[in-house]
């Protein structure tokens, strides 16, 4: 991962040597003008800029942008567009899975992440909903819309 | 870190050029985790060295380079089987957002009193690898000497860990709640080759604590401040240690 710059949504972006040491957070939000992505703690604590790192999530404030010069970076709008990230944000609203959805594009990357490894446990789903605050909604709607996402993923009833 | 503060960022190419920049002062980052957290006192200077190029992010155990996250540690199939006090501890660190980014150089030279991997590497013998500033070529320090002198060390650069032998071992942590805090106490425990249980504290002294079965740290040995006193440590080292010699047995 080195000197391309950063594919974010599927679109190249340059870095410039001032952004590469900058949080990748404050230049996602920033620089790209992707608002989607929320900064809470910056602390690594509250998991609300999560984002996909080459697929994995990560906390965005907490990766300095030179280290993801040459990866892929997929924030909620492009990772909830098809696919099981698509069948998750629909089950969230379904599920009452958020209210005030400050903390929600976060959980939906690692929900994302998780939901696309395949079978899926309530166990898994509280177990990756570590890092993650919700002040708002108690998990338990979260932890069902995975579910019923997973469901809909393995019958086919996402839009993949 | 202030928004509009962007140390320069190098990468170089190579161990003995990144050297050579922490010889000029830049600041090592290994994931950034601790550098970037606001919850930690760590911070670069006017220039920061990315080490992708100079440490390998690879684990072939008993050798664990610098670069591999923590993560990759916590699901090491080798790991896992010869050396399952640090893996454990590795599973345990942080949240699972910060074990895919924290290297375990960093987690290694950032020497939080705190760390889940502290106890584990110290009961284990485990040795860092490094280079200095000063003098050229590889070093090798055990992990208790180099948390002692790291201050002293000058400029170096933390290139990996050789853990040594394999032994059966477990990993037990207490925190004030449930989920990602930082350990109260922490008690690691292997079994030597003459079938001895050896255990170690962390998180509850300045430095690891080596003692065997029945000869716990005692009180005046404890940290006792604002999270906990040292009586209360010393209980809850007490239970983590039954609990551990409990799971070799
Ligand atoms: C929210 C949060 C919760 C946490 N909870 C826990 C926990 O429960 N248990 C626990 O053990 N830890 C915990 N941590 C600490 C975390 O594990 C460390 O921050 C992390 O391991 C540091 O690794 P890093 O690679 O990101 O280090 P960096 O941030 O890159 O570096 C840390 C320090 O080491 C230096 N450094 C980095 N790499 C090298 C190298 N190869 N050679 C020499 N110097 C180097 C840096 O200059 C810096 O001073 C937590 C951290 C956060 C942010
Ligand atoms: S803003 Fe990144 S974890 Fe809270
Ligand atoms: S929906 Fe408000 S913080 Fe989660």
């Amino acid at each position: 991962m080195t000197g391309d710059g950063v594919v974010v949504n599927g679109v190249r972006h340059r870095l410039d040597p001032a952004a590469m040491s900058r949080r990748l957070s404050q230049w996602l939000r920033d620089d790209v003008g992707e608002r989607t992505v929320k900064v809470g703690c910056e602390e690594g604590a509250c998991g609300a800029c999560t984002v996909l790192l080459d697929d994995e999530p990560v906390p965005s404030c907490l990766v300095h942008c030179g280290l993801v010069d040459g990866g892929r970076v997929d924030t909620a709008p492009a990772f909830t567009a098809t696919g099981p990230g698509s069948a998750l944000a629909q089950q969230l609203v379904a599920a009452g899975g958020l209210q005030c959805g400050f903390c929600t594009p976060g959980i939906a990357a690692t929900m994302t992440a998780l939901l696309r490894g395949g079978s899926v446990t309530p166990e898994q789903v509280r177990a990756a909903l570590v890092g993650h605050a919700c002040r708002c909604t108690g998990y338990a709607a979260i932890v069902s819309a995975v579910l019923a996402a997973r469901d809909d993923v393995a019958t086919g009833r996402d839009d993949s | 870190m202030n928004p509009s503060w962007s140390p320069a960022w190098h990468a170089p190419r190579s161990r003995a050029e990144a050297v050579e920049l922490l010889r000029h002062g830049a600041t090592p980052v290994g994931g950034g985790a601790a550098l970037l957290s606001r919850a930690f006192p760590h911070s670069a200077g006017s220039a920061v060295v990315d080490l992708r190029a100079a440490v390998d992010a690879g684990s072939t155990p008993p050798v664990v380079g610098a670069g591999a996250t923590i993560a990759s540690l916590a699901a090491d199939p080798a790991l896992l089987a010869g050396w399952p006090a640090v893996a454990q501890a590795a599973g345990l660190t942080a949240n699972p957002g910060i074990r895919r980014i924290a290297t375990i150089g960093g987690t290694v030279a950032g020497r939080i009193p705190t760390a889940d991997l502290a106890a584990p590497l110290a009961v284990h013998a485990a040795v860092v690898l490094l280079e200095t500033g000063v003098r050229p070529g590889p070093a090798r320090l055990p992990y208790l000497e180099y948390l002692a002198q790291a201050a002293t060390l000058g400029p170096h650069l933390v290139t990996g860990l050789d853990l040594g032998a394999p032994a059966r071992g477990a990993y037990r942590r207490i925190a004030g709640r449930h989920g990602p805090a930082p350990a109260l106490a922490t008690v690691a425990g292997v079994i030597d080759r003459e079938g001895r249980v050896l255990l170690c504290a962390g998180a509850c002294a300045p430095m690891p604590l080596l003692f065997t079965p029945g000869e716990l740290p005692g009180p005046d040995q404890l940290l006792d401040d604002d999270r906990a006193s040292a009586l209360y440590r010393s209980r809850l080292l007490s239970v983590l240690a039954d609990e551990v010699v409990e799971a070799l047995s």
